[in-house]
């Protein structure tokens, strides 16, 4: 956003509107209607509806005053367009709900009867009237006329506003190569909208690429998520940038301005093809992040067969050649020269016109003071460390083998909930969704592969909500050798000589304390907000949730809208989900990124901060309370001054309410409108008087 | 409440709790007459009377039964911490008037409860309420009465006296002639509090149970 | 370190020795520490028998005790693990200006009020803190620390397996502090290998002892049957002794052997057990009070006085 753009825009007053076809109200002059929404019920069976018409028909330029039943359906719509047309109004004041509600459809209404949109003013008679009086009908009567007579006062000084609209960037910027990244990706290259898609780890893949089958039909995760990862490769509108962090974003919706960070990976990915020479040479084997440590990777590495793209990254902590500038084998057999310990971070700069996000989760870890010995005793294991022991190409070649002694276990448990659902201030109060399903995934997968394999499942409740998941449920356990226990385990004891674990529980259905013994203990975790999200959240200046996951604006009508326009949140990033419920939401997000991005253009709301030059003395108070960053402090010929970013704005009035030189102003919240507002609710105002 | 109560008051429960099964695999009768609970036990405030008394809001409990798992008394009786909770969402008041008091207070439960509901809280406002509903322990009484007069829990033998003497340690503040001040002021703080009469130590039962504990004070410090 | 002591009821009425271990141990001739002596003290109040009936008279009665300390400049410590609950809970509810108003009020009738100790003072304000209750466990442990302690061994318990158990009230005294973490404590332990002996590791090593709470008042088969299951882990692992902080739970395993008629396993309070390590001659330690014969033990600790 250039500077002449937002200082193009200045106070837009009386006669300033530029909307077609509006009608201009000649100075001085002031026509209201006023109508009075019985709501049905709602208001009228508390408030006096006709009483209140006939109050406000008295009112200092009122020009007609009517009580409706339905204010907001298509007669009551109709009804606003005659008295337009009849008694030449110019302004509209409906005293009925929420402005959040019916503010966008009386606007409408006013625009098709040919009145400027911002002369419609709302009083809200339910929520703020009949709702919470309901059991003095004649106060509140007389409540409805006094918030009428103030609505009046503030409709007679309100002056005719325009939106104005600006151009957008036809490019979309996904941040987070998982499941939900990549299919918000395809789907926006399929409507040829441009994509930067930036991961930070290596490959593109995410948690999915760990997993091993997926729950409830039993598809290999790898097997139909590898195809789409290439199609991302291949995709000419889809730019893929991995080992790359997001730094900066700024701007607007419509037209972001971002600065991204590639990370060296010390590898040239343009002249790398992928032969592994290097990681074959490689003297240095550490544990792979993406086996959740189970396996272990070179200092050089692809973390897993399938990575995308098949492109080398050295891991300059680990390398030999960082520590002490020997070695640099892997330079010596690189057959084209890709390897570049010289390489240094590149900065990325582009324009998007949205962002949507899809950073998904980290797995929960149990706490090393924890109660069931993870960390402690070598046969307590996560689920998701299990998914790669059993996984074909993980660690073990998909053989379930226990860490203390290599052998198979025969008798494995499941502990259902961990950092789930727990309510102690250390830990998640929500449930992850996915831990019951994943758990008879896997207890269905360990049966298949073992037969004579025992699984016990301590679980509190089973959660299996979902197209054939109850179905998924009764036949794991119909395969026999499955046993569901309901009690949350109480203590883990080892025995230290055999590595086995004794589980001591109540096992609630019993009424019995039981100890039963196991040869592994699988930790059903959940799932916790992904590391660094606090710094994702700052730099986007979106919000989180309590659960520490990013909020959406409303969980049913908006659910992958967050507060600030132009940035979409998918995925596990908005809070804990399936596979089926990432896609679904990831599809929904690259869908409401292109419909603002087709369109060509962004309407931005006149309702915003301004600036009065003359009195600003550049302090900058209103920069640090600005929840948007839309002042700004400028070097004019007068000195500093502050200028709002019109686009950026929301219209809070923070900065107005905080600038101590009363410099800054919102148009329809300017103090003499709230001030006549405010003077009429005391009975003192000037337009009682007048009447 | 009397330690050889214990095991009464376990059968009583086994019947009002129409657990039927485990008396009958013991030999008991097959069927009973109120194996089928009608909601008469029920008392719709006992969950509010637990909060008004410090507890947390019991309706809340998961029944998870980690509780049950690490409780030191639920491993050694028929009383599962958990179960317990669960008759407290039902409203089951007068079944804790039959149960001794046996929390140890070790707020095990409490350490590892996913809901973060504290049942060794609640079992502390359960008391309060059978205190005020139902009457004080024997236990209770002799105890209180026992500081009243002394200050402590118990009075020192003369053995003790003779060591502390010999090994020229301070004298015990209870033995000390200004120690009158102190039991004066105690029994003005319990007067104040309405201590006393809650516990009846007023009436001659309180009186009773001071000597008993004064026998036991003495017995036990041999 | 200045320390005001609070015996409370169950020391100086069953284990005196405990009480003159510890004045011993802190006193000139070893760790240093001054001691005030407060003869106005009432017993904590138990929480079974106050805490469980009406929490007015237990906050009433405990904030009683505190006052006494608050203008002292010494830190409130015990060597039993009730009194450390009780009172270190009270202190937390006074934060609460309602209650503490309230107790306030019924203390004015005999002269008293608790306002805490004093921090210091920022003009005209006085700033007050919560009388700092401690146990004497972790006192030692932070204030002398595993050095500061094996520095005044004179006489290393080496070769010794000690049992530590460290008491629910100890490790859980209110729902909102821990001083020692209630999974895995360590100062308890610390404090015995600072002695120059062994803590011993058993399964379910923080189990509860089976008394507290009235249970030993009441059903004292209950808390023997308790105290059995964590006494056979202790035998298993091939103990020489059982080092408690807690005189309750001290009581409740020596008389449990009683009842149980096992294989004796001699139960010391850490004070004693410091005092022994610090050459303190046994005789002194009140030893005759314990149940099972401490002797055994002090024979092989080669203890001044009995060898």
């Amino acid at each position: 956003m250039s500077e002449n753009q937002g200082a193009g825009c200045r106070v837009q007053g009386a006669g300033d509107d530029g909307t077609p076809g509006t009608r201009h109200p000649a100075p001085g002059t002031r026509r209201v209607g006023v109508f009075v929404c019985h709501c049905g019920s709602n208001i009228g069976g508390v408030v006096d509806c006709p009483a209140v018409a006939e109050y406000a028909s008295g009112l200092r330029d009122v020009a007609v005053a009517k009580a409706n039943m339905y204010t907001c359906s298509t007669v009551g719509q109709e009804e606003i367009k005659k008295q337009v047309k009849e008694h030449g109004l110019d302004r509209i004041l409906v005293a009925s709900c929420t402005p959040r509600l019916h503010e966008p459809t009386f606007r409408r209404v006013a625009e098709e009867a040919g009145v400027n949109p911002y002369l419609v003013h709302m009083v809200n008679l339910r929520e703020q009237c009949s709702w919470v009086h309901a059991a003095d009908h004649a106060t509140a009567t007389e409540k409805a006329k006094d918030l009428v007579r103030m609505g009046v006062a503030r409709i007679r000084r309100l002056e005719p506003l325009s939106a104005r609209e600006l151009g957008v960037e036809r490019r979309v910027l996904v941040i987070g190569g998982g499941i939900a990244g990549i299919q918000a990706s395809l789907d926006l290259a399929a409507q040829g909208i441009g994509v930067v898609l930036v991961e930070r780890t290596p490959s593109i893949g995410g948690r999915m690429a760990q997993l091993d089958k997926t729950f409830p039909t039993g598809d290999c995760a790898i097997c139909v998520l590898a195809p789409k990862m290439v199609e991302v490769l291949h995709t000419p509108g889809i730019r893929l940038l991995t080992y790359t962090e997001v730094r900066e974003v700024s701007g607007f919706a419509g037209n972001f301005d971002v600065r991204l960070e590639r990370k060296s990976r010390y590898v040239d990915e343009d002249k790398c093809v992928g032969c592994g020479a290097c990681s074959e040479k490689c003297p240095v084997s550490v544990p792979n992040e993406f086996d959740e440590s189970m396996g272990k990777r070179k200092a050089i590495y692809v973390p897993f067969p399938q990575a995308a793209p098949l492109k080398y990254t050295l891991d300059s902590k680990n390398c030999i050649h960082f520590k002490t500038g020997k070695c640099g084998l892997c330079k010596k057999v690189c057959p084209v020269g890709a390897v570049d310990f010289d390489m240094k971070p590149e900065e990325v700069r582009l324009r998007v016109g949205a962002v949507i996000v899809a950073t998904g989760f980290d797995p929960y870890v149990p706490h090393i003071r924890g109660y069931y010995g993870y960390k402690e005793y070598p046969n307590v294991i996560t689920a998701l460390e299990l998914e790669r022991l059993i996984n074909a190409s993980g660690p073990t070649r998909g053989e379930v083998l226990r860490p203390s002694d290599g052998k198979t276990p025969r008798r494995i448990a499941f502990a259902q909930c961990v950092g789930s659902r727990n309510w102690k201030s250390t830990s998640n109060k929500y449930c992850s969704k996915v831990c019951c399903m994943y758990t008879m995934k896997l207890a269905q997968l360990l049966k298949e592969h073992y037969s004579d394999m025992s699984v016990s499942v301590y679980y509190i409740d089973i959660r299996a909500a979902g197209k054939g998941f109850e179905e998924f449920y009764h036949k794991v356990r119909s395969v026999g050798g499955v046993e569901y226990i309901r009690g949350r385990p109480a203590r883990v004891l080892e025995d230290p000589a055999t590595h086995n674990l004794t589980i001591r529980a109540e096992e609630t259905l019993l009424n019995k304390i039981t100890e039963r013994e196991y040869d592994l203990l699988v930790l059903s975790i959940g799932m916790d907000p992904p590391e660094g999200i606090e710094n994702l959240q700052r730099l986007l200046g979106i919000s989180r949730s309590p659960d520490g996951f990013f909020q959406e604006v409303h969980p049913k009508l908006r659910p992958v809208d967050t507060a600030r326009d132009g940035i979409f949140i998918a995925g596990c990033a908005q809070g804990p989900k399936d596979i089926p419920d990432t896609v679904a939401q990831a599809k929904a997000a690259a869908s409401s990124a292109a419909a603002m991005l087709v369109r060509g253009k962004v309407t931005v709301e006149p309702l915003t901060a301004f600036v009065d030059e003359a009195l600003c003395e550049g302090c900058g108070l209103c920069v640090t309370v600005c929840p948007y960053g839309a002042p700004r402090i400028v070097d004019t010929k007068e000195g500093k001054r502050s200028r709002v970013e019109e686009a950026l704005c929301h219209g809070c009035g923070t900065c107005a309410a905080s600038c101590p030189r009363l410099a800054i102003a919102c148009r329809g919240f300017s103090d003499e409108q709230l001030a006549s507002e405010a003077a009429e609710a005391f009975g003192g105002g000037a337009d009682e008087e007048a009447r | 409440m009397t330690p050889g109560g214990a095991p009464e008051a376990q059968k009583k429960r086994s019947t009002e709790n129409g657990s039927s099964d485990a008396k009958s695999a013991e030999g008991g009768p097959l069927i009973v007459e109120d194996s089928v609970f009608t909601g008469a036990e029920h008392d719709p405030d006992f969950v509010k009377q637990i909060i008004r008394y410090g507890g947390k809001d019991v309706q809340t409990c998961l029944q998870c039964g980690n509780c049950t798992g690490v409780c030191p008394v639920s491993l050694k009786t028929p009383y599962k911490t958990r179960n317990l909770i669960k008759l407290c969402q039902y409203g089951y008041k007068r079944i804790f008037f039959t149960i001794p008091w046996i929390c140890a207070g070790c707020h095990r439960c409490h350490e590892h409860c996913p809901a973060d509901i504290n049942p060794a809280e609640v079992f502390v406002a359960i008391r309060h309420i059978e205190v005020r509903e139902k009457g004080v322990p024997r236990f209770i009484r002799d105890s209180t009465a026992l500081i009243l007069r002394h200050g402590f829990g118990a009075i020192p033998s003369d053995d003790i006296k003779r060591y502390r003497e010999k090994e020229g340690m301070p004298p015990l503040p209870n033995t000390l002639p200004g120690y009158r001040k102190v039991l004066s002021e105690l029994e003005a703080l319990f007067r104040k509090t309405r201590f006393t009469e809650l516990i009846g130590l007023e009436t001659g039962e309180g009186a009773a149970g001071e000597r008993k504990a004064r026998e036991r004070g003495g017995e036990a410090s041999k | 370190m200045r320390y005001s002591l609070f015996v409370g009821c169950t020391i100086p009425n069953r284990f005196p020795g405990v009480e003159n271990s510890t004045r011993v141990i802190l006193g000139p001739d070893h760790l240093g520490a001054e001691l005030v002596e407060i003869n106005e003290f009432t017993c904590c109040p138990a929480l079974p028998t106050f805490y469980s009936t009406d929490r007015v008279t237990w906050l009433v009665t405990a904030a009683r005790n505190l006052v006494l300390v608050q203008d002292k400049n010494a830190d409130l410590v015990t060597m039993c693990n009730g009194c450390f609950s009780s009172l270190l809970k009270a202190t937390e509810e006074l934060e609460n200006v309602n209650k503490c108003n309230f107790v306030n009020a019924a203390l004015a009738s005999v002269g008293k009020q608790y306002r805490g100790r004093l921090v210091r003072r920022e003009g005209n304000r006085s700033i007050y803190e919560p009388v700092r209750v401690r146990h004497i466990i972790e006192a030692l442990y932070t204030d002398f620390g595993r050095e500061g302690i094996a520095d005044r061994v004179r006489h290393p318990l080496s070769g010794l397996r000690i049992a530590v158990h460290n008491g629910c009230h100890f490790l859980r005294p209110t729902t909102r502090t821990s001083v020692d973490d209630p999974a895995k404590p360590v100062m308890l332990d610390t404090m015995v290998e600072a002695a120059g002996a062994t803590s011993v590791d058993f399964p379910d090593k923080q189990a509860c002892c089976g008394a507290g709470g009235g249970i030993r008042l009441q059903v004292p088969k209950l808390a023997n049957a308790i105290t059995k299951d964590k006494y056979e882990c202790i035998h298993a692992a091939g103990t020489d002794a059982i080092v408690t902080g807690c005189p309750y739970c001290l009581y409740q395993f020596d008389h449990a052997q009683k009842d149980l008629k096992v294989h004796p396993i001699p139960v010391l309070h850490i004070s004693q057990l410091l005092a022994l390590a610090f050459g303190v001659d046994a005789e002194h330690l009140g030893f005759e009070w314990h149940f099972v014969a401490v002797r055994p033990f002090l024979k092989k600790v080669d203890a001044v006085g009995v060898v």
